[in-house]
């Protein structure tokens, strides 16, 4: 599997964050666009709205399944990548980087992510399920 | 190994586009007897109409034959074959049944209508309720529900009742983690959050599992007995007594009553409610996706919540009333799908008390041949006896890049339809394979030696291509919605 | 023991060689994971197995007095309505490959099906004016009680819910038992005149309603003025949405979609589908395409397929229970799809024009039958100032349920007594009156109020 950008923090949901200053960039990781096939849908919020660390701010659909998405940290956004809302098979490139979600500002501090590592073994341990 | 060219059966399988493209202006299709009152325009008696006529067909009688008998050539139906889907019971439907169903007597029949006029349908609804009190030694039942989920839904109203009359709001549904996916789905729109339960190494609920979940807020556990696994729940007494000492209530959902008819009753061993599908146990036919009917059959403590009306018999005449304070009220309206009532009433005729144990017997031998034939070829993750329906896995195929899904895909070229996949989700990449009691030895031998040669042939790759249409792209259907036919005006 | 049965292909020698095949002696052996206690060893109450013969016996014997036996007359409709069909659907219906085909989850061996289904579905849109239709549900009631679900997804702030109090009380009381333990508020617009009070219904309208249901032509046979009521509820952010039981209408009233409705839902069983004594039958529902995520039930799209061919498949069906669990948007997992083709075989056969011929022939013979029975003198129409389709309801001067039962014993059901769903309603005639009834049926009709009223 390919390796995790070490500058991201991850969540248990397959969710990655990227603090820059009071901005956090936030995103879904390669492994969670690959359990989910082809992805045909995407659904995030506007501008403005809230959301607490571990709250569902929007989802992803494929043709298995339909995923909430989870917030890492909380904050409100401030921006949504709406290239990708209207072509959102275009996430499985650069899933950790161009193709983030959305950003937002922080209101909270971090708190319960992995490192590159921790989440490269955590998910080794699902797949061996 | 004998090939067919097209999978569906079919010698001649024809193309036909949608009929709005083979329309043309002017040609009928039916006639009505001329108007025998004076004519009126609706623009006489409305102050506004519809603006223009709706865009439907024109095609003649002989067109629409040709249309809807070309595009039935492109299904695989089970006059055809063999379905070995878990848990659907795909067993054959009895034409008298239709016959029966389809009479005038039916298509001519109100619920409205005077009640003597009612008394020969009245009289079928109370036979088949004895019926599935007889099935599940259980002392109420009613018809209403339209589909199994339907009546999954309302076994759930009838569990909020229950705990609302003795002035408590429970919360929370137990659930196997080899549940059906309507049962979450059920739980959520009467209310309640579910908890799942791992079910043991052995492939059943274990008392320790539900104590350790089992509090005050727990409303019912939900289960099907025998399970997803097709293994009979051995400690269902157990857990049904742990959720009474807790007044809490057991929920069987009914969909694999096929491994059990005269040989198990739920309400021997403490269920509450279980809901049954007609259009599984009970021969009537899927057409399709439906229609179903999921009458639920229910424990002493829930009659009185159940749905109204209500059959009640007065000497020879049989009424309906209305009258219940404690009813969950109607959740369809009229009585239910008495279409497929009749039906099941003329299966279950046919076959009698001892015809319906025969039923399961048939059933659970008929699957555990399917079981002594692949043991050796495909995995399976739990050991256990097994009755109408057994489940494996792809592990023993992984070494040679074979999995569950390619020998599903892989099924069709040889002219059947492929088993359940990748349920039950507690097991990885799950084969579930139900033949049910109608299926001859040539038939299930025609099943296992396609799935043994497609195991001997991992290397074939793409499949299906012997059908009328091949790898349908599902993503695209997704991406760029087309929901109905695009008209050119 | 063993039970040869025509249904069971298992001869005696057949069991004998599973058996050993499956390495044990007697299904008994089989049967060990059932315990003891459990075990049921009785004699299942269903009575001795039946041959053909005693069965088609017995339904003679018990249909006797029924209607089609006694070859009554009647006009009743009340949600269920007495339309023809013609002989093709059924027997078209009885094909094997579409009878006794399964839910098309495998799109490559299941074309049949799912063609008809995106036909169904580009009909239906098309009768209600609507931008999408789903692949039916089970019957109008319940399609009612999930546009309210719907309502509530998509409007989840908002817990109250407008119903206008001409929608009919059988449709009502499913969506009570739905919506009880949901939180959500309903409360009843009043009618002036027969109709939805637009007055009453501006109101009640206020910032945290949902929706208001409206149907139309309402239980009293009056045409709604749906354009009004919609403007209103927009005013409001609450979504409109429409309750069409007899969707004949829909060929000469304006479309719900033209109205304005959000959401429009139906009955399909007036397109030629057996009244059954009460189902199955075929529940209809569109939306606006914005709302298409939001829609429960089975969806089936049109894409292509390998080789680059038109073909069909289900679709968005992540939206349904069988991924989505406890965040479905439903708990279905039918359509009523035997039922949808039925109705899609018999508005291909109606075709454009004869479905619009058959609504007027309804509306002709409704207005005749108006005609007749107020020249009786025994009766009045209820609401004379409001337009109606092929149903109305008469006030009589006797009790409508008295007369009702002398009408029956003549082989005559005139209508639906209203006494039926209001206690207080004595005088109350619900009159149906569709193609099948002809002038002379309509005339033996007005002579037994002229002699029992």
């Amino acid at each position: 599997m390919s390796n995790y950008p070490n500058n991201l923090q991850y969540t248990k949901e397959h969710e990655w964050i990227r603090v820059e200053g009071n901005t956090g960039i936030v995103g879904i990781t390669a492994f969670a666009i690959e359990q989910l096939g082809d992805v045909v849908h995407l659904d995030l919020p506007k501008a403005g709205s809230k959301f607490k660390a571990g709250e569902s701010f929007g989802t992803i659909e494929s043709t298995k399944t339909v995923s909430d998405l989870y917030m890492p940290v909380a904050g409100t956004v401030a921006e949504v990548n709406s290239a990708l809302t209207s072509a959102p098979e275009d996430i499985a490139n650069d899933p950790h980087g161009k193709n983030w979600l959305v950003k937002v500002t922080l209101e909270g501090t971090p708190a319960n992510l992995m490192t590159a590592d921790q989440y490269t073994k955590y998910i080794a341990d699902a797949a061996n399920h | 190994m004998d090939f067919l060219k097209k999978s569906t059966g079919h010698a001649v399988v024809l193309e036909e586009p949608p009929s709005f493209e083979t329309s043309r202006p002017g040609a009928v299709g039916t006639d009505l007897p001329t108007l025998d009152v004076p004519r009126v325009e609706p623009k006489s008696v409305f102050k506004k109409v519809r603006v223009r006529k709706a865009r439907l067909p024109e095609l003649s009688e002989p067109e629409v034959i040709r249309h809807f008998t070309r595009m039935s050539t492109w299904n695989y139906a089970i006059d055809l074959g063999i379905y070995p889907l878990g848990s659907c019971t795909m067993k054959y439907n009895p034409r008298l049944n239709e016959e029966i169903a389809r009479s005038g007597e039916l298509s001519e029949a109100h619920p409205y209508d005077p009640i003597e006029w009612s008394q020969g349908h009245l009289r079928v609804m109370w036979e088949l309720t004895e019926d599935l009190k007889g099935v599940t030694g259980m002392p109420g039942v009613s018809l209403q529900p339209a589909a199994g989920a339907h009546g999954e839904l309302t076994g759930l109203m009838l569990v909020s009742a229950y705990h609302k009359s003795k002035g408590r709001q429970r919360k929370t549904i137990l659930t196997a983690d080899t549940a059906h996916g309507t049962n979450p789905a059920s739980a959520a729109l009467a209310g309640f959050q579910i908890v799942q339960i791992a079910t043991g190494e052995d492939g059943v609920i274990h008392p320790e599992a539900l104590a350790a979940v089992l509090n005050d807020d727990v409303a019912a556990l939900m289960t099907t007995n025998p399970n997803t696994l097709g293994i009979f729940e051995k400690n269902i007494q157990t857990v049904a007594n742990m959720l009474h000492e807790k007044d809490a209530l057991l929920y069987i959902d009914g969909a694999n009553l096929n491994a059990v008819l005269g040989l198990s009753r739920p309400g021997d061993f403490g269920a509450d409610v279980i809901q049954f599908n007609l259009h599984k146990t009970f021969s009537t036919p899927h057409g399709g996706g439906g229609p179903g009917s999921g009458p639920i059959a229910v424990s002493d403590k829930l009659v009185p919540f159940l749905p109204v009306p209500r059959l009640e018999k007065h000497g020879e005449k049989i009424v309906l009333v209305d009258n219940a304070p404690q009813t969950i009220g109607r959740v369809k309206a009229f009585f239910g799908n008495y279409g497929m009532f009749i039906r099941a009433w003329c299966y279950i005729r046919a076959l009698g008390g001892q015809g319906l144990r025969a039923v399961s017997e048939n059933a659970i031998i008929n699957a555990n041949y399917m079981r002594s034939q692949l043991k050796d070829v495909l995995h399976m993750p739990v050991n256990a006896p097994t009755l109408h329906e057994v489940v494996f896995n792809d592990r023993n195929q992984r070494d040679v890049n074979l999995d569950t899904t390619k020998m599903a895909k892989r099924l069709i070229d040889y002219g059947m339809h492929p088993m359940t996949v990748h349920f039950p989700l507690c097991v990885k990449n799950a084969i579930m394979i139900e033949p049910t009691e109608t299926e001859s030895r040539s038939e299930m031998d025609r099943f296992v030696n396609a799935l043994k040669e497609i195991i001997r042939t991992p290397e074939v790759e793409q499949a299906p291509t012997r059908v009328f249409r091949e790898r349908v792209d599902e993503t695209k259907a997704a991406r760029e919605l087309k929901l109905t036919y695009k008209f050119k005006d | 023991m063993t039970v040869q049965h025509r249904f069971l292909p298992t001869t005696a020698t057949d069991r004998a060689e599973l058996l050993q095949a499956c390495g044990v002696s007697s299904v008994e052996d089989l049967l060990k994971g059932i315990p003891d206690n459990v075990r049921f060893k009785g004699e299942l109450p269903s009575g001795p197995a039946q041959s053909e013969l005693e069965i088609r016996r017995r339904i003679r014997t018990l249909m006797k007095d029924g209607r089609y036996a006694k070859n009554a007359l009647s006009f009743i409709g009340a949600g269920i309505y007495d339309h023809m069909c013609p002989a093709a659907v059924n027997q078209l219906t009885l094909r094997g490959e579409y009878l006794t085909s399964y839910t098309p989850y495998q799109p490559e061996m299941t074309q049949g099906t799912l063609q008809a289904l995106f036909e169904f579905q580009t009909m239906v849109s098309e009768l209600f004016g609507m931008e999408v239709s789903n692949a039916s549900h089970y019957d109008g009631s319940t399609s009612l009680a999930e546009a309210a679900l719907m309502a509530l997804r998509i409007n989840k702030n908002k817990n109250r819910l407008l119903v206008s109090s001409s929608v009919h009380p059988e449709y009502v009381q499913v969506l009570r038992t739905y919506l009880a333990n949901l939180g959500v508020e309903l409360a009843f617009v009043p009618l002036e005149s027969g109709v939805t009070s637009l007055n009453s219904l501006k109101s009640l309208l206020s910032e945290n309603v949902m929706g208001v249901i409206v149907q139309s032509p309402n239980f009293y046979g009056c045409v709604e003025d749906l354009e009004s009521l919609a403007a209103a509820a927009k005013a409001k952010d609450a979504l409109f949405i429409v309750s069409t039981p007899e969707t004949l209408s829909l060929a000469v009233l304006p479309s719900p979609g033209d109205c304005g409705a959000d959401i429009a839902t139906g009955e399909g069983q007036s397109f030629g589908v057996p009244q059954s004594f009460g189902g199955p039958f075929v529940g209809l529902f569109t939306s606006k395409m914005e709302h298409v995520r939001q829609m429960p039930g089975r969806l089936c799209g049109e894409t292509i397929d390998a080789q680059g061919r038109r073909s069909y498949t289900l679709t968005l069906s992540t939206r349904e229970q069988h991924i989505r669990r406890d965040k479905a948007t439903s708990n279905i997992c039918t359509n009523q799809n035997l039922m949808a083709l039925w109705a899609t075989i018999w508005l291909t056969m109606m075709g454009k024009e004869g479905f619009h011929e058959l609504a007027v022939q309804n509306l002709s013979k409704a207005e005749y039958a108006k005609d007749v029975l107020l020249k009786t003198g025994k009766a009045k129409l209820r609401y004379p100032t409001q337009s109606t389709f092929n149903e109305f309801v008469i006030e009589l001067s006797c009790s409508a349920k008295d007369f009702a039962n002398k009408a029956a014993a003549q082989g005559v059901a005139p209508g639906v007594a209203l006494s039926r769903f209001d206690s207080n309603d004595n005088t109350g005639l619900l009159v149906c009156v569709t193609e099948k009834k002809s002038r002379d049926d309509i005339d033996h009709l007005a002579q037994l109020l002229r002699d029992l009223a």
